[in-house]
């Protein structure tokens, strides 16, 4: 896909995925919905596998992205800097990982389960980075009052960062088989 | 044809009343004393961007979630009929309709008075070439394509929904949104193309989408 095709495809996927980025993400993180970056990601992972199945070429993924990042600064949560640099980093992710091969189921999921993984990491990388702090204060930080880490010990502890890897890992994969099947799906629907 | 509410001086002034009203009943209102000064102020500035906000659905939708969401616990408590509802909740569902409110009308604002060109033109002098097109018409574009997209939702639910096979359903869901979403990619695309639009002139090419009334 090429031209002005491309670009009103690149805006309409943009435009959706910075739409619910701005409705929900503001309004999970008021009610403290539990796990919402991972639930934010799994939308992302969803919105970028089908941009990118269906326009295809480099760097798609991106643009949408962008168009995402830029909505989400309006969002209901107020200004947020972090859940917007997460969006970039997974059109990212997401473009680096179709340009390895053809849309095809297997790169879908690997791009959907590597999106949600993300979000693990992008915790720590704002701390770090934006926010300058050192491992010290994120360790503090992650196991502060009310923190489920700080009653967990040795084994425990383990297995629950087990669970959460796990947890992420079935997300992404349902997110990016969807991406898929319904992009097979329409396309099919679409030339009948 | 979309159901409105008459904006009149009073019904506006009420709403201002309401706000600022749960402001002080509130913790933390600002947000939502703000959201009744600002109507105040477009019903005398721009009364036009206040009828994006007065769709019947989109009130229904606003005040049944205000009532809702405090059923899901939280904070202090009161018994209402039987059912446990949270204050805290409540406060915290009526500061985000406040934010949402304050940030619908801004996008209203800018849809109304600036156009996909002018904001094109300054994300280019800003060094933005390969998004400076993008950016303005995804931002012209977003209320259609979350209506479209809740319209779709609207006939799922319509013809089944979850009742059901809710696995077969939720597919069905996920293809006609995909299918949807193509129909606006190339609606989109028809209307820049019918314009002739030569791919390097960003500007004549953001001609094309004309100011919509909101």
């Amino acid at each position: 896909m090429e031209g002005i095709k491309k670009t009103a495809y690149i805006v309409v996927f943009g435009a959706l995925w910075g739409g619910m980025e701005m409705a929900l993400g503001g309004f999970f993180h008021a009610l403290h919905i539990p796990l919402r970056g991972m639930w934010m990601a799994g939308i992302g992972a969803l919105m970028l596998c089908s941009s990118q199945l269906w326009i295809g070429g480099r760097a798609t993924a991106l643009y949408v992205a962008v168009i995402a990042a830029f909505l989400k600064l309006f969002s209901l949560g107020g200004l947020v800097i972090s859940p917007a640099a997460a969006s970039i980093m997974e059109g990212i992710i997401a473009s680096m990982v179709f340009s390895l091969g053809k849309g095809n189921l297997a790169i879908s999921l690997a791009a959907s389960v590597l999106i949600t993984l993300y979000t693990i990491v992008h915790k720590f990388l704002s701390l770090a980075v934006v926010y300058r702090q050192e491992i010290a204060q994120i360790y503090d930080t992650f196991t502060g009052q009310g923190s489920v880490i700080v009653h967990l010990a040795g084994n425990s502890l383990l297995v629950f960062f087990l669970l959460y890897i796990i947890l992420h890992i079935i997300v992404g994969l349902i997110m990016g088989g969807t991406a898929y099947y319904s992009v097979y799906k329409a396309r099919k629907r679409l030339s009948d | 044809m979309r159901q409105q509410i008459r904006i009149t001086t009073k019904v506006t002034a009420s709403f201002a009343a309401v706000s600022i009203l749960a402001a002080i009943a509130t913790p933390r209102g600002t947000a939502i004393a703000a959201a009744g000064i600002i109507a105040l102020i477009l019903l005398i500035i721009d009364r036009g961007a206040l009828y994006f906000l007065c769709g019947r659905r989109f009130w229904t939708w606003m005040i049944s979630g205000m009532a809702v969401l405090p059923l899901l616990g939280g904070g202090q408590q009161v018994e209402l009929l039987g059912l446990k509802y949270s204050l805290e909740t409540l406060a915290i569902s009526i500061r985000i309709s406040s934010r949402g409110f304050m940030i619908f009308t801004g996008m209203a604002l800018i849809r109304r008075h600036i156009s996909p060109q002018m904001m094109a033109d300054v994300l280019f002098k800003l060094g933005m070439r390969k998004i400076g097109y993008l950016i303005p018409l995804s931002f012209h574009i977003v209320p259609l394509v979350m209506e479209s997209m809740l319209n779709t939702y609207m006939v799922w639910k319509h013809r089944g929904g979850w009742k059901g096979k809710l696995l077969s359903n939720l597919s069905l869901l996920a293809v006609s949104m995909q299918v949807q979403l193509v129909r606006e990619a190339e609606d989109l695309a028809a209307a820049l193309y019918l314009n002739n639009l030569k791919p390097k002139s960003h500007s004549k090419r953001l001609n094309t989408l004309k100011q919509s009334p909101v």
